[in-house]
């Protein structure tokens, strides 16, 4: 399946995109809410090398920059 | 009749579900099902701040009155469903993106005039737990389960709801997605051991599902049983195959089947979903009727 998103070649880089989206947002709100994040990564755990990803969205368009397309392998 | 029925009404739609048929694993719904729950119905995000708030019952209706003071003008998001069984396994997401709808707008959303839950096609709620829906698989019990939903545009490619590991290798669990017009009822062991019941259906359209999973039963058409409107049974699937209980402990997902922002979630409503770890297949048309005395789907 061909993703539109960014592509992170470690968890850990990842993690740091989600939490610049978290914090852009000012999430969480409160410690005690449900939501944490404003966007979460996936793992490619079918592709070789695995790597992970956050789908694009346009509202973090401007907090993580241009989105590029990439193939993720999805078994159904 | 079913000697459960005795200590109630003549009239099952006069009761609480989960009081007649109380072998529930997990409920989730708009509306009250027990009249011993006193918990909240869904915890709501508002978009105009991020701020979150329980909204409760009234009437044994969702309290949709305190619902639109907390949001406003703005979109509310459901971040959590509660399980009325209160035992645990809410429905939820804490990723503010991939949470469904609940208020579009200052405007409550509905089907045939009861609240209802708008996935967008890249939401999911999730329960917790992996073990709470395991006999959804490993083919020791009989399960019903029964859900009130309105499929949306997409009935070609769009998921409904799944017990899976949430990753992007999903070809082990239960799901039932819809594709070409149909939705399918699945149990599998990976990509080729697979039993399957496909019922039809239509883009747009009101439905309550009736489900009876027996996947160790012998019979193979009897392993996967599917009712659509109180209609015949569908039994259509022909594989001998039996799941493993070694691999049936899994997470249930509802709107789509793994992490989402994949696009092939559903794109329509959910208004109710009990899971019972019992065989009330003969309680079928009772709870069909309790149902659409509610949400008049047929």
């Amino acid at each position: 399946m061909e993703i539109l998103g960014y592509k992170y070649i470690n968890e850990n880089d990842a993690q740091v995109a989600r939490k610049q989206c978290a914090d852009f947002y000012g999430l969480p709100k409160s410690p005690e809410d449900e939501t944490k994040y404003w966007v979460d990564y996936n793992k490619a755990d079918l592709n070789t090398p695995i790597f992970w990803y956050i789908a694009f969205d346009q509202s973090i368009r401007e907090i993580l920059g241009e989105p590029t397309t990439f193939d993720v392998i999805i078994e159904f | 009749m079913s000697k459960r029925f005795t200590y109630y009404s003549a009239d099952v739609t006069d009761v609480f579900l989960l009081d007649a048929y109380p072998n529930a694993k997990a409920a989730y719904s708009l509306r009250k099902l027990s009249s011993t729950y006193t918990g909240s119905c869904i915890r709501v995000r508002r978009s105009s701040d991020n701020t979150e708030q329980d909204i409760g019952f009234v009437s044994n209706e969702l309290d949709t009155t305190a619902l639109l003071s907390f949001v406003g003008a703005n979109n509310g998001h459901v971040t959590t469903w509660y399980n009325q069984k209160g035992t645990g396994d809410n429905l939820n997401n804490n990723t503010a993106i991939n949470q469904p709808l609940i208020v579009n707008s200052g405007v409550v959303e509905t089907v045939n005039g009861k609240p209802a839950i708008l996935g967008d096609s890249n939401d999911l709620l999730a329960a917790g737990n992996t073990t709470t829906f395991k006999y959804l698989h490993d083919g020791t019990t009989k399960a019903s389960t029964v859900s009130v939903m309105q499929t949306g545009a997409n009935v070609t490619s769009t998921h409904f709801y799944w017990l899976t590991t949430l990753a992007s290798s999903s070809s082990t669990g239960v799901n039932n997605f819809m594709f070409s017009g149909i939705l399918r009822q699945r149990a599998r062991n990976g990509g080729a051991a697979t039993i399957q019941t496909d019922g039809s259906i239509a883009i747009n359209t009101h439905y309550t599902f009736f489900q009876i999973h027996d996947v160790g039963n012998a019979t193979n058409a009897d392993k996967l049983i599917m009712n659509i409107n109180n209609g015949s049974d569908i039994k259509t699937n022909t594989s001998s195959f039996t799941p493993s209980t070694a691999n049936s402990s899994f997470r249930l997902a509802v709107f789509n089947y793994y992490i989402p922002s994949n696009n092939v979630g559903l794109d329509g409503h959910i208004q109710e979903m009990i899971f019972w770890n019992d065989d009330y297949s003969g309680d079928k048309s009772a709870i069909n009727s309790n149902i659409n005395d509610y949400y008049s789907i047929y």
